[in-house]
């Protein structure tokens, strides 16, 4: 049900924003891909730039851009729409990001983002408040656990997000840049399923 | 190229290390070179050529074996940047802040704005210097266009794509390598001061090696490559290769200051000659290009200018942006990041006013590096604390022979910083 409200809000959210774009405003980040995005609309010509983590991602947003055209887009220009080169692999390390927020609240909102508008597919996130100190424990390697502590001391909720390697230069640019965490750090990348130490 | 391999059956035991090694074929090896080719071009700025030929014409060639020393200190250093970057997937900035506080972040990180910012006023005038070579205008009447334009280019345009055309202006430098056999110098002479070292305790000559030794290690280029790792969000699979690009890069930077001081060495320091002025230092050119040799000299410097100067004011942007958590890169619309470009500006900006208000244009660039020179090993050894650290590094931490290079480029840097300031102190600054 959570899921199914969800995509309707992000649905709702780009239609929105395709109708600021075509008024002129231009100046806000796309719901999906944030600031990857850069759009500019001049006599009917809509010319979409940017780098983008994925094929998928450039033919979903030329998706959306074409349901516009003859409705006040006369073409699009996406010559500088790009997908990023990677050679880096998924599924062979993975990594823990821990950010620390004012309250869970704080750390609650900042996981809907990461989620609903940065893609991010995090293998296992939590939420913890001062009160589940002892869940940090088994869930961080021992060497952050005084991180978390201090965190806690100071009355802070902690987002704790494992990730696939590969996306966690994403998910660390998006809490350290957008969500504006008190603070973010990350354990070493280690192999996939290893128990934490 | 080995493939990397799922952690799975009998790799079970394998660290993520091991499972991120690659072994790479010589084509792999030529593949890998490119990125790491254009920040060793940067570390080559007009204030490095400078540098380089002041020390050249000054000491001949006895600074040479530290420049020999310094190669493997600068790679180990550049590689340590690239790895934490790609470890932690953060910038340095960001990483001392998160790791050492504010306390210690803020003034290690406005140290290298403030070095960045004099060096960014001392290119502008190498640049004006440049162009009154080949227009005689003076230079002064060239420091504002030239800062209007690259602002312009560093906040607007797309500065890594241009970076790749620069390159080529840059590589001009490479006919000091030309210049430096057809001026005959004394090969034996010149390959005993490589290896042996030769060590005076005069100002001139301190002086010149925390400059030299400033430019080569130089702080920018750290916090610029850590940057450029998150930007291009490479992570630790391509650690191995990015090695081999770092290497290259910087042999290839430390190759051509190694020609620039035996040039400079055998064309003015046996002449007993000194450089004052931009066209004294274009002399170093004239075996290779005779009357051609100030037409080199000012192509070559203007195009390290250009390669170098927005290195140099996004690395402090990069700083600032990290220390405060705004929206940074050179990717980003000037829209998507304006705190970030705001900085840039601004470097832009106190960088022209301190071209304009300074009076030679040699003094600036060479001082500028000794500046460099002293707050080098401060960030050093950060660096080393955060790379040794296994709970930020975990397998992927310092070895042995990274920890001893290190350790030993900080404290060559800090003896060479202590010798100078007791030196200057005694006897006061050479002219």
């Amino acid at each position: 049900m959570k899921d199914v409200q969800e995509r309707e809000s992000a649905v709702r959210r780009i239609k929105s924003w395709w109708a600021d774009v075509l008024a002129g405003q231009l100046d806000e980040p796309h719901p999906i891909h944030g600031t990857d995005v850069d759009v500019a609309f001049k006599g009917g010509v809509l010319r979409l730039s940017g780098e983008l983590e994925s094929e998928d991602d450039k033919q979903s947003l030329l998706k959306e851009a074409r349901e516009y055209v003859g409705k006040g887009v006369d073409e699009i220009d996406a010559k500088h729409l790009i997908v990023a080169k990677r050679n880096e692999k998924p599924d062979i390390l993975e990594q823990t990001l821990i950010a620390a927020f004012a309250n869970p609240a704080v750390a609650e909102y900042a996981r809907t983002y990461l989620i609903e508008r940065g893609h991010v597919e995090p293998e296992r996130v939590e939420i913890l408040d001062p009160r589940q100190e002892a869940k940090a424990h088994e869930l961080l390697p021992e060497a952050f656990g005084s991180d978390v502590q201090k965190a806690f001391k100071a009355g802070q909720a902690v987002l704790i997000l494992r990730v696939d390697e590969t996306a966690a230069f994403k998910v660390r640019e998006l809490l350290d840049e957008e969500t504006r965490s008190i603070w973010t750090i990350a354990t070493p990348p280690a192999p996939r399923g290893e128990k934490v130490r | 190229m080995t493939a990397l391999q799922p952690r799975s059956g009998r790799g079970a035991t394998r660290t993520a290390r091991e499972m991120t090694r690659q072994h790479l074929s010589l084509p792999d090896l030529l593949r890998a070179i490119g990125p790491g080719v254009i920040t060793g071009g940067a570390d080559n700025d007009p204030a490095g050529i400078a540098t380089y030929s002041i020390v050249g014409a000054t000491v001949g060639y006895s600074q040479n074996w530290l420049l020999l020393i310094s190669t493997p200190m600068l790679i180990v250093i550049q590689q340590m940047s690239a790895k934490v970057a790609n470890v932690t997937k953060s910038d340095l900035a960001t990483l001392l802040r998160t790791t050492f506080g504010a306390r210690v972040a803020t003034p290690a990180v406005m140290l290298m704005v403030i070095a960045n910012v004099i060096t960014m006023g001392a290119d502008l005038m190498a640049m004006g210097a440049a162009f009154d070579l080949l227009t005689g205008v003076k230079f002064i009447y060239w420091i504002v266009p030239l800062a209007a334009v690259m602002a312009f280019v560093t906040i607007f345009t797309d500065y890594k794509v241009m970076s790749k055309y620069l390159l080529w202006l840059v590589a001009v430098f490479a006919t000091y390598i030309f210049a430096a056999f057809l001026a005959r110098p004394d090969w034996g002479d010149v390959l005993r001061s490589t290896v042996v070292p030769r060590l005076t305790f005069s100002p001139d000559y301190l002086l010149g090696a925390v400059a030299l030794l400033g430019t080569t290690i130089t702080p920018y280029l750290f916090f610029w490559q850590a940057s450029g790792e998150v930007e291009e969000k490479r992570g630790v699979q391509g650690i191995d290769r990015r090695n081999v690009d770092i290497t290259a890069g910087m042999i290839w930077s430390n190759c051509t200051a190694f020609f620039v001081i035996v040039a400079t060495g055998a064309v003015l320091y046996s002449h007993h000659s000194t450089i004052r002025t931009a066209a004294d230092a274009a002399r170093a050119l004239e075996p290779f290009a005779g009357r051609y040799a100030t037409l080199l000299f000012a192509i070559g410097i203007i195009g390290a200018g250009l390669l170098a100067i927005p290195v140099l004011a996004a690395s402090a942007a990069f700083g600032v942006a990290g220390l405060a958590g705004w929206r940074r890169g050179l990717g980003r619309h000037a829209k998507n990041a304006p705190q970030f470009y705001v900085v840039i500006g601004l470097a832009f900006l106190i960088a022209m006013e301190l071209a304009i208000s300074s009076v030679n244009p040699i003094k600036a660039l060479f001082y500028s590096q000794v500046l460099d020179g002293i707050i080098a090993p401060v960030l050093v050894v950060l660096m080393l604390i955060l790379t040794s650290s296994r709970k930020l590094m975990g397998d992927f931490v310092n070895g042995l022979p990274t920890r001893v290079i290190g350790w030993a480029a900080a404290g060559v840097m800090v003896l060479a910083d202590v010798a100078v300031v007791y030196q200057v102190a005694t006897k006061g600054l050479p002219n």
